[in-house]
């Protein structure tokens, strides 16, 4: 069997009964981090998709996985991007072509009743645009390091100079004694606030898996 | 061609039924899940008015000796009480086919002596009774006509010492428009095909296929004793299994299938006899000839290779030909077995393409 970085050749391969898909490698450190704040520390499996545009081909792909009906629950955590109701619609879309009769959740962060249960959790949340990195740095809105960091891009504004979506998470990492390249590394440093009420509906939803 | 495909109680399979099957199809799944079943009843479908293929389907499965259980064994759990039903509807030409085969007994004059038995409550005694033979009815549907025809086998009854012989009875008044070849594992090449073929001034066709295989062979022919001979660039002639079992075997099948114009061939365990690399060049030729004499292909595997061949052939087919996509080219069907339930997960060729270049399991 793969490991958490490296996916396996099926889902009949993973023993776990339930089984996380995310978008890529930092979304795996974050939610590995996650489960263990939460004191899950087994039975559900993360699985890298490896690129939000594997999902459609993928997860169609995947509901053909001879293992796919043996799980309990199958749950999706994906960035919002520019609008979260497109996004979740988006993979609600690809189980409705792909198998017709599952049922699947009405909206998000919710679970459907069927057999597997699905569950979809659009980051940073269901009304919000947005990435992983949005909720880190909403995590993190209290920290002092924020002032700086809005004033760093504000400057950066007045310049009209075009910053990177992930700016402000690249930003607030400057802030943390250790170089670290991303949110994932950022969640396995400690650099998250996983109890931020920001997280209470990711943390409601990873509890509910 | 075979569009969808409904099977009720033959062999091991109690229910099970395949929609949207393609010109090339692929059949995988664990040990005993009802591929090589399922070639069968398709075979018996294409046939339908020929019950002799029963025999040949046993005979296929090294089931020689007609004792007891050798007509029984073509009944879900050998259990005569459950009647087969194999449906099939094809398209070129339109028409639904639907086949029953019920128990022959010799002692029984009209009906099935099993509907007789249902009213005195006699099951136990009459299912176990000795089986002769296997009875047909086939409904044929075409433009909201049916007719029905039937035909039966029979063993017939034996003196010591004599060999086992059969009675076949076939309807007068049907002539088999379709045409259907089950390819076992041990075919020798069709020499007779070949003849024709060289008759016909086409065997560069052939030899340019099998070239692919096998570069080193220049020419095929036949010697006096009928044998298929090749050359290789020796001093002599050899004869063609020489070459090993790969080569033999894609003669055989190229020749089946330059024959078969308009066909179904089904082919259990395609991967015997040829390596990885021979595979691609093997189904490269299948889509090939399936194209130009409008074949439709069955056939199974328990090879992941074989799985990789057949994509990489169909993308490579595709390049090729310049082709624009076709939806219905290329199937993989992974048949899934439960107890008694089966399930049938359908790919298609860009859902089987981003699972093998992912590296999972389609078996």
């Amino acid at each position: 069997m793969g490991n958490k970085y490296n996916p396996p050749k099926s889902l009949q391969e993973v023993r776990n009964r339930k089984v996380i898909f995310v978008e890529g490698i930092d979304d795996v450190k974050f939610i590995d981090i996650l489960l263990e704040e939460l004191k899950i520390t087994s039975g559900i499996y993360i699985w890298n998709i490896e690129g939000k545009g594997n999902f459609n081909k993928q997860l169609k792909v995947l509901i053909k996985d001879s293992g796919f009906f043996q799980k309990e629950t199958i749950a999706i955590l994906r960035d919002a991007d520019e609008n979260p109701q497109r996004a979740f619609e988006s993979i609600r879309d690809i189980f409705k072509r792909s198998c017709p009769s599952l049922p699947l959740p009405a909206s998000p962060s919710r679970f459907s009743s069927g057999s597997p249960r699905i569950g979809i959790y659009i980051m940073p949340s269901e009304q919000d645009p947005g990435n992983l990195e949005s909720l880190f740095v909403e995590s993190l809105s209290n920290n002092p390091a924020m002032q700086c960091v809005t004033s760093f891009l504000r400057c950066l504004n007045s310049m009209n100079l075009t910053v990177h979506n992930k700016a402000t998470a690249q930003a607030l990492l400057c802030s943390f004694p250790e170089f670290t390249r991303d949110v994932g590394e950022a969640a396995q440093k400690g650099y998250w606030n996983l109890t931020s009420p920001k997280l209470q509906d990711l943390r409601e939803f990873i509890s509910d898996i | 061609m075979l569009k969808n495909l409904k099977i009720n109680n033959f062999r091991g399979i109690n229910n099970l039924e395949i929609n949207d099957f393609g010109k090339i199809n692929l059949l995988v799944g664990k040990n005993n899940c009802g591929k090589t079943s399922l070639l069968e009843t398709i075979f018996l479908l294409v046939g339908s008015a020929n019950p002799s293929l029963s025999l040949n389907l046993n005979m296929l499965r090294r089931y020689i000796l007609p004792d007891e259980n050798f007509w029984r064994s073509f009944f879900h759990r050998l259990d005569l009480e459950t009647e087969i039903q194999i449906e099939g509807e094809f398209t070129e030409p339109q028409e639904k086919r639907i086949l029953k085969i019920i128990p022959y007994f010799q002692n029984s004059t009209s009906s099935p002596i099993i509907e007789k038995a249902k009213n005195i409550t006699l099951l136990s005694s009459i299912t176990d009774s000795p089986i002769d033979g296997l009875k047909f009815k086939l409904n044929l549907i075409t433009n909201n006509k049916e007719n029905i025809y039937n035909s039966e086998i029979q063993t017939n009854p034996t003196k010591s010492g004599d060999p086992q012989g059969f009675t076949f009875n076939t309807p007068q008044n049907y002539k088999e428009a379709r045409i259907g070849f089950f390819f076992a594992k041990d075919v020798p090449p069709g020499e007779k095909i070949l003849s024709k073929i060289i008759t016909k001034k086409k065997k560069g066709f052939i030899i340019d296929l099998l070239k692919r295989i096998e570069p080193s062979i220049e020419d095929i022919s036949i010697s006096a004793d009928g044998n298929i001979m090749c050359d290789i660039g020796l001093s002599r002639l050899i004869p063609i299994n020489f070459l090993g079992d790969g080569t033999n075997k894609f003669l055989s099948l190229l020749l089946i299938l330059y024959e078969l114009k308009n066909g179904i061939v089904l082919m259990d365990e395609i991967e015997n006899g040829l390596y990885k690399s021979s595979q691609v060049i093997f189904w490269n030729a299948m889509m090939r000839l399936a194209e130009e004499f409008n074949i439709q292909l069955f056939a199974t595997t328990h090879s992941y290779e074989a799985i990789q061949s057949f994509s990489s052939a169909y993308m490579d087919f595709m390049e090729k030909e310049s082709r624009e996509k076709q939806e219905d080219y290329i199937r993989l069907f992974r048949i899934e077995k439960n107890e008694d339930n089966f399930r049938v997960v359908q790919y298609d060729a860009e859902e089987l393409d981003i699972s093998l270049s992912s590296n999972w399991e389609v078996r």
